[in-house]
Order: C-alpha cells, then structure tokens, then sequence
C-alpha cells in the first residue's frame, strides 16, 4: 500500500511539474508560433478579429467561367455552399414611424426587408423627429402585404449568392460579413516578397560580416588568450587586468568616438565598419585564457623540450584540446555579429540599402509593411531562424558557456 | 655620413660574401640605424602634415596637437634604439624590434588601405550577392565532413568524404573568386601601384619586416637570457589583440573622455568647456512654494523647467532641472530596471527550480526558454509589436477572453480595458519591460540552473533526515546557497536594463520616440545623432557608465564577502 501511494505520489509530482514546464514553454514560444503562421498568411487575412492562428485563404470555385468564392449559409436547417456572383441587388429596409429612429436609421426595428424595386414610392415623404431637435424625413413606399404605407429607414446594396449547381437557389448577403468557406494555405510567395524588398541583399551582407567577425575574433583570442595563460612576460597581468576592466565599459561610452573614427578613415556606410572594429575582443580573450590554463602545463613542456616552436605547440596542441571552448566563443560571437543593431544603425544609412544588415532592412520593412503584419512577420522569420538553427545544433556549447559565465562571475 | 659609406661598402659585391654579411650583426645594426633615419624623418614630415591639416577631422585643435605629439613617437623610439645598439644594449633592441614591428604592422595597414581592401568588402558582398547559389558548397561540404565524422574511423568511407567534404570546399572557393571577378579585383590592387604611396608603403613593409626578423634573431649578440626570449613571444602573440584592443577601444575611450568636457557638435570642433555638460545635465533646483495658486514654473530659478512637484500638507516642493528629459528618461530607465529585475528573476528562479529535479526532458525544456535570448531583438520586438495591437492582437484579445470567463463564471462584472499598448502613456514602458522579461528569463533561467547544480546533494537529505519539507528544504537550503547566483543575475539583469536601447526602437513605432518610453541610451542617440550634440551626449554615456560603474563595484564587494557563508 506504502509504495503505490508512494509512485501515486510521484506521478502526481511530474504531472504537476509538466504542467508548469508546458505552460512557461507555450508563453516562451507563443511569439514564435504566431511569427511563424502569420508569415504565411495572405494580406487578407491577417486583419481578422477574433484573431486566428492558422493562415487561411478562400476556397473558389468556377462560376459563369470564373473562379469565384464560396460562402456558407444555412437554408431552412442545411448548410450549402453558395457562390458570389458579380450581380448586386438594392434592398430596402422598411418599418413604421413610430418604429423609426431618426437619429440612427439602422438602428431601428425592421418591419419588412425586401428588394427595393418591388417596393412602389408613393413619392410622399414623412418627417420623423429624433430625440431632442433633430429630425429626418424619410421616403414612404407601398410594400405588397402591408396595408398602411411603410417608411423607407435605409437601403443597402446586397451580393448575391447562388448554388453553383442549382442557379434557382439565391441568397442575398453582405459578403464583408457572410461566412466564407476557407482552407488552410500557406502563402510561400510572402517569402519571396520579402526578399525582394531588400532582405536578399541585406542577407548575404548579415553573413559576411558575421562569418568575419566571428573568424577575426577567434583568431585574436586564441593568440591573445594563450599569451595570457601561458607566456609569463613583464606586465602581462596589469595587462589582463586592464582587458577585465574594459569588458565592464558599456559600447555607448564609445559611441559617438567610434563614429568619429570610422568618419575620419573613410568607413562609414561601409561593410567593413561593422567587422575590422569587432574582431578584437577583451571578453573572448578572457574566455580563451580561461580554458586555456586548465591545460596541463606538462604536455606543454614536453613539446617543448622536443624543439616545437609556440605557433606549433598552439596549433597542434591547444587549439584541438579546446574545441569546446572555441565552439562556444563561435556561438556567442555568431549571436552577438547577427544580432547587432545599435551600431549598424549608427554608422549605416538609411538610404544605404545596399550596405543594410538584417536588422537594419527589418525596421525599414517595418515601416514600409506598416500595414502588412505577414511580411513584416516573414522579415522576422528570415532574421530570426538561422540564429535559432545554430543555437539548436550547438546548444550545448552555449548553455555551458553562460552557466561557467555565472559561475565564474 | 662615415656609418653609410661603410654600409655601403659592405654591400659591395665581392667585398664579403652577401650571405656572411647578412649574418652579421654589426651589418644589421648599421642598417637599423641607417632606417631609424628614415623613420625619424618620415615621423617630423607626418607630425608636421598633422600640424599643418586645416580640419582635422573636426575633431579640433586640441587632438590635432594630440595626435602630431603621437605621431613624433616613433622618431623617439628611432632616436633612443639607434644610440643604444649602437652601444650594445639589449634595451636598445627591444626598442628597436617594437619599432620595426609596430610600422611593418602600421604600414602594412596602411597599404591595404590604399589597395582599397577595407572599402572593397563591399564589392565582396555584392559579388555574392550576385552568386549567392555558390555559397551553398560550403554548407555542403560541412554536411560531408559532418558525415564523415559518423563513419567509422579508418574506414574507406570517411577518407573519401574526407577528401569530398574539402574538394567541394576548395571548388567553391575557386568558383566564388572567379565569379566574384577576383582577377579584377587583384588587377585594382595593381593598379594601385601607379601612386608613389603604394610603392612607398611596400618598400616600407619590407624593411620593416626585414630588419624586425633580423633583430629578432640577434638575441645572442645583445646577451638577451631565456625569460625575455619568452616575453618576446608573448607580446607577438598578443600583439593583434592588443593593437587593436588600442585602436578601436582605449583610443576612443580617451577621446569619449575629452570630448564629453567639450561643445562639440556635428559642425562645430570642439571646445574645451570644462563640466559645463555635466552641469547642464545633473543640475536640480528645489523650491518651496506656500501659494499653490502660483504656477510651480514660478518657483524655479531661470532655466530650470518643472521636473517633479510634491504636496507637503500646505507647501508644494517643486524640483526643476535643466534638462528635464535627461532626467525623465533616467526615471524611466530605473523604473524599467526595477520591473525588469521582479518580472524577469521570479519566473527564473522558479523554472530552474523545477528543472533541477532530475526528471526526464528537462534539457529540452531548458533549450526551449533559451529560444527568446538567441533571437534579435529587433525581430522579436516587431513579433510583441503585433502581439500588444489594440484591436487584433493575441495581448488584449486574451485579456478579454479572461474578464468575459471570469464575469461569466464569478459574475465580477469587470470592464475590458482595451489596452493601447504602445500608444497610450502610461503603458509603453511597462509594455518594453514585459518583452524584455520574456527575453531574458531563459537566459537567468540558465544561470540559475548552474547556480543550483553547486548546491550539494547532501545539504537536502541532511534537512530531509531533519524532518524539513520540501518548502523548508527550500527556504533554508536553497535560497541562502543560491544568494550569490540570484545576486549575481539582479546585478547582471539591472546592467543590461541600464543599457536598454534596441526593445524600445524596435517596438515603440513612433519617431521620435515619446518621452514616456525614452530610455537612457534612447536620449543619448538622439542627442548624438539627431541633434548631433557629439560633447553633450558623450557627457550622458559617461554618467551612465558612472552608474553602471557603482552597480559593478557594489556587485563586486559583496560577492567578494558574502558567498557561501
């Protein structure tokens, strides 16, 4: 009895505990899922209230040798598709005058609705005051089986509906508001829009200055952090102080400096403001020497004493032993290069498309698709998949290399 | 004039071999100190040119002086290696051999310059952009070597994937130089050389080069022992790093500094102007107002603008400060750190919690929560732009399905407040404050997971044979062990919410931004880059770090007393 209150009770746990997991997983990847479909809705359909996740588009079928949308509406108790046709049918909406609201016609109690050329205006017109002052006239009409003549309160120009295989049936409707038949469909074509505003272009330019940044800054630190771990020089330690402090100092301090430095060599605008800055690195050096002298010292030696010169003894002894440290400065380096904004946004200009990164050409579509959620949602996707790719191969690397952050810090 | 003649004596053919004579030492410091000549000629002309400039970058006069005194170092360094190899000192070397390093390094960038190489990475892009379709060889090959690597060792098979993974590596390289017109390009380099600079500065690179080689290995005759050998190595090593580290960190840092005490702006050069930023920035004015009738502006001294006003019993106390929307956004920054910290460490701490029981998929969930942090902001901004929509977004729609569940069930009769998010005052900034919580809580997540694995086991199943549950488990075994992690995230997430920039650009869609959701490094982008006030907003970068500085060392003393006792 003891034990299957005992594993009742540790189920019950990981129930619980799965619960709580599930629904702080839904709230971390809701965004995501609605960046995802939406990116593959039609423009249509992305305005809808309640809002929907799955992206939808009108089923048609062809009509009088057109394709045409269909619509659902329920004819005495059965639901049928019917077809929109191009023909428009003026209705009227008629009642009384004392059942009429002057101040908002629509709003009154309807008496009879029906096809306002089978109506006959009698050409009379009846004044009908409102609440307070104001007051309207209205057209009177005879309505076949009403006695009394009725007011005209509005009219609307109704779509027509027909069964496509059986024209005698007809439904007149709004179709803004009638009940479109729909399929799941995914628009791949927002894609290829997208990337034709720009993000091609701004695509590749993210990829080359990324793949700099990150080689240039793997090289500097593998150098810079075996001199730090290994080679004991005079000064080399309030050197490494020095480099400690400087990852504290925020980029904005820099800022305007920086711009004034790529202004004065001729680099603003220029792909190569965002790679040649960035490459060397206090913090990746710092990372490197710290993995760097959990080596043990004696293989070392010993290449040594057998004539290997450093560049060897780095190339062929630290540089294989530290792969996974170098795989996770490659993976923060990746993240940081492909991420970066504020400074493209600084040195980069608008108008400069052609030298834009990813960021940069995102807030641009930003504000031209203002309207257009899908493509600024597809812009998003495009900027935001391949980082998530790499992280999900390279994970590992990754939540090692913030956890020995925290720890170390 | 002796010392050349001789030098050039010694080059004569037939007078010694030219092998010997490159060997020997006294040759080579004869030739140093025939180029420390050039260089210190070359050093006045290009201190003087500095001099002469008539804008200098509009950086003014003060760094022009400034960088003309730079630019006479290397005739110093010149001067001082030649009187001291020429005495034999081993000091004089290092002088010599930083001397020669430095302008091969220097000249060498200098000549890639002039190659058009930096600017040319444009061209690169374009090219690629072009061929894009190449590109995929890379990835290709990676797959093969990725294959390889899952094949047995020693095996046929990965020796061929091996040799396929780097033939295709190589093919696409060669096919991406070739479609990326590489031969023009290498004909522009050429064409280069039609400038006397070009020839100049490889000329240069090659004595450099030369003469740093040969001294190098001339240990010997200056008597250097085994530990400055080493030492020579090392500053090689780190010598990328470090030039650079110079070049685009302590460089601009010192500059970031003067200019923050000038004027300067996007037209004007700078003039020294001693803290008067500071002053304008922090300046406050209280005053004591018994009428509360008046206007509060009335109190204030000139120039000063209401900032703050508050009731005490029949007073009014109003603050006033120069530039109230440095202060606002100040306000604005803390208040974003202060909900930042709660929203984004609670939820934290609780996940890791749960992750930390040894259950199965807790990696994967951990992967999961991570996802927000590797995403751009920009690209998640614009995704809670939709979400935080007025009329269609997921935000308030959900909100109302909640007050319609629970008036339907609780009969509360709550009204639906209809949030406008990103357009009404007073929810802008908590609007920021959520998606950076929702960003950063995998990343502290992670952090306290790390945290939580140096809790050793044995402290709980002491507590456990103590009779504790599992909420006295955790409020006396956990929360005190993990008192240095949840502090070193707090101090961590109030550094990152200091600096916050990119949330509110992205997801604000107003230019320019209101003032309500104006943070920090907002205000100095406006004022450097709208209103180009280069002085004025170095002066607010340099107050930020100054409070990002007091975190830092308030971090550092505590951790430094309080862990794990």
């Amino acid at each position: 009895m003891n034990e299957r209150n005992r594993i009742f009770k540790l189920w019950a746990t990981r129930a619980v505990v799965y619960l709580v997991l599930g629904a702080a997983a839904f709230l971390m990847l809701f965004p995501f899922t609605y960046m995802v479909f939406t990116s593959f809705k039609a423009s249509g359909d992305v305005f809808r209230y309640p809002p929907r996740l799955l992206p939808y588009s009108p089923v048609t079928t062809s009509y009088a040798e057109k394709e045409a949308p269909l619509y659902r509406f329920e004819i005495d108790g059965r639901v049928r598709e019917l077809v929109l046709t191009d023909a428009k049918e003026t209705f009227g909406y008629f009642t009384s005058a004392d059942l009429l609201n002057a101040d908002n016609p629509r709003a009154s109690t309807i008496l009879v609705e029906m096809k306002l050329d089978e109506a006959m205006a009698t050409g009379e017109q009846v004044t009908v005051s409102g609440s307070g002052d104001s007051s309207a006239s209205f057209d009177a009409y005879e309505v076949p089986g009403q006695t009394e003549p009725l007011l005209l309160a509005y009219r609307a120009r109704l779509d027509t509906f027909a069964d496509p295989d059986d024209p005698q049936t007809v439904v007149y409707a709004i179709a803004r508001t009638a009940k479109a038949v729909e399929k799941v469909d995914f628009q791949l074509s927002n894609y290829d829009t997208v990337f034709g505003l720009n993000l091609d272009r701004a695509f590749i330019n993210t990829v080359l200055v990324t793949v700099g940044v990150t080689l240039g800054q793997v090289v500097t630190s593998v150098f810079g952090g075996y001199a730090f771990a290994r080679i004991p020089f005079k000064g080399r330690d309030t050197l490494f102080l020095l480099y400690l402090g400087s990852i504290m100092i925020p980029f904005m301090v820099l800022v305007v400096p920086m711009y004034k430095l790529m202004v004065a060599i001729g680099w603003e605008n220029r792909l190569v403001s965002l790679i040649v800055p960035w490459i060397f690195t206090a913090y990746g050096t710092f990372l490197m020497r710290q993995f760097f002298i959990t080596i043990p010292v004696e293989i070392e030696e010993a290449a040594l004493l057998d004539g290997c010169n450093r560049l060897r003894i780095l190339w062929k002894i630290f540089v294989p032993l530290s792969t996974p440290a170098i795989a996770t400065q490659v993976i923060f380096t990746f993240l940081y290069a492909w991420n970066s904004f504020l400074w493209p946004l600084l040195i980069i200009g608008e108008g400069n498309e052609p030298n834009h990164v990813l960021t940069l050409s995102l807030i641009r579509l930003s504000n031209i698709a203002a309207d257009k959620p899908n493509l600024v949602m597809t812009g998003a996707a495009i900027a935001i998949v391949p980082p998530m790719i790499v992280f999900i191969l390279a994970q590992k690397y990754f939540i090692e290399g913030v956890a020995a952050s925290g720890v170390k810090g | 004039m002796s010392r050349f003649a001789d030098l050039a004596h010694r080059l004569r053919p037939g007078a010694q071999s030219l092998r010997e004579t490159w060997r020997s030492p006294s040759f080579v410091v004869d030739a140093n100190i025939a180029w420390n000549h050039v260089i210190v000629a070359g050093s006045v002309m290009l201190a003087l040119h500095v001099r002469n400039m008539d804008d200098f970058y509009n950086l003014g006069g003060a760094v022009q002086q400034f960088v003309s005194l730079c630019a006479l170092v290397p005739a110093l360094l010149a001067v001082l290696s030649s009187i001291l190899i020429n005495r034999r000192r081993a000091i004089g070397r290092s002088l010599a051999l930083i001397t020669n390093y430095l302008g091969m390094v220097l000249s060498a960038v200098y000549l890639l310059h002039l190659w058009g190489v930096f600017v040319g990475v444009d061209d690169i892009a374009r090219a690629l952009y072009k061929h894009w379709q190449w590109l995929l060889g890379f990835p290709i090959a990676y797959a093969l070597l990725w294959l390889a690597g899952r094949v047995p060792e020693k095996s046929r098979a990965r020796a061929w994937l091996e040799q396929a993974a780097l033939g295709i590596a190589m093919l696409t390289l060669i096919v991406l130089l070739w479609v990326g017109n590489a031969v023009s390009g290498f004909a522009h380099i050429l064409g280069t050389y039609d400038s006397l600079s070009t020839w100049l500065a490889t000329l240069m690179i090659l004595v450099f080069a030369v003469l740093a080689y040969r001294m190098l290995h001339l240990g010997e005759y200056f008597g250097e022992t085994p530990d400055q050998r080493i030492a020579w190595q090392g500053w090689l090593m780190l010598s990328p790093n470090a030039i650079g580290f110079m070049l685009f960190f302590a460089g601009p840092l010192l500059l970031s500094f003067y200019l923050s005490f000038t004027d300067s702006t996007g037209v004007n050069p700078p003039n020294f102007v001693g803290v008067d930023n500071y002053r304008e920035l922090l300046a406050l004015d209280f005053a004591l107002q018994d009428d509360l009738s008046v206007e509060p502006q009335a109190a204030l001294d000139r120039g000063y603008f209401v900032l703050e006003t508050l009731r005490l019993s029949s007073h009014r106390l109003v603050v006033g400060a120069r530039d109230t929307q440095f202060w606002q956004s100040l306000r604005n920054t803390i208040v974003f750190c202060l909900l930042l910290v709660p929203l984004s460490i609670i939820p934290a701490l609780a996940l890791a919690i749960v992750l930390n029981s040894k259950i199965p998929g807790m990696n994967f969930f951990r992967a999961l929560y991570f996802l927000p942090s590797v995403a751009a902001v920009v690209g998640t901004a614009l995704i809670w732009r939709w979400l935080y929509n007025a009329n269609i977004g997921y935000i308030n729609y959900a909100i109302k399905r909640v007050v319609e569940f629970l008036n339907g069930t609780f009969g509360l009769g709550l009204v639906d407040p209809k949030y406008n998010w990103l357009t009404d005052n007073s929810t802008m900034l908590i609007s920021i404050v959520f998606l950076a919580a929702w960003q950063l809580i995998g990343f502290n997540t992670v952090l306290f997971l790390a945290g939580l694995q140096g809790v050793p086991r044995i402290l709980y199943e002491a507590a456990y044979v103590d009779g504790a549950g599992r909420w006295r488990q955790f409020r006396h075994v956990t929360l005190p062990l993990l008192a240095p992690t949840t502090f070193f995230v707090m101090v961590t997430t109030i550094i990152i919410g200091l600096q916050v920039f990119n949330e509110p650009y992205a997801l604000i869609p107003q230019r320019p931004i209101p003032l309500p959701a104006t943070t920090s490094v907002y205000y100095l982008y406006r004022t450097g880059f709208f209103n180009f006030e280069f002085g004025y907003a170095s002066a607010v970068a340099w107050l930020l770090f100054a409070l990002i500085f007091i975190v830092t060392l308030v971090q550092f003393r505590f951790s430094r007393a309080g862990a794990y006792d």
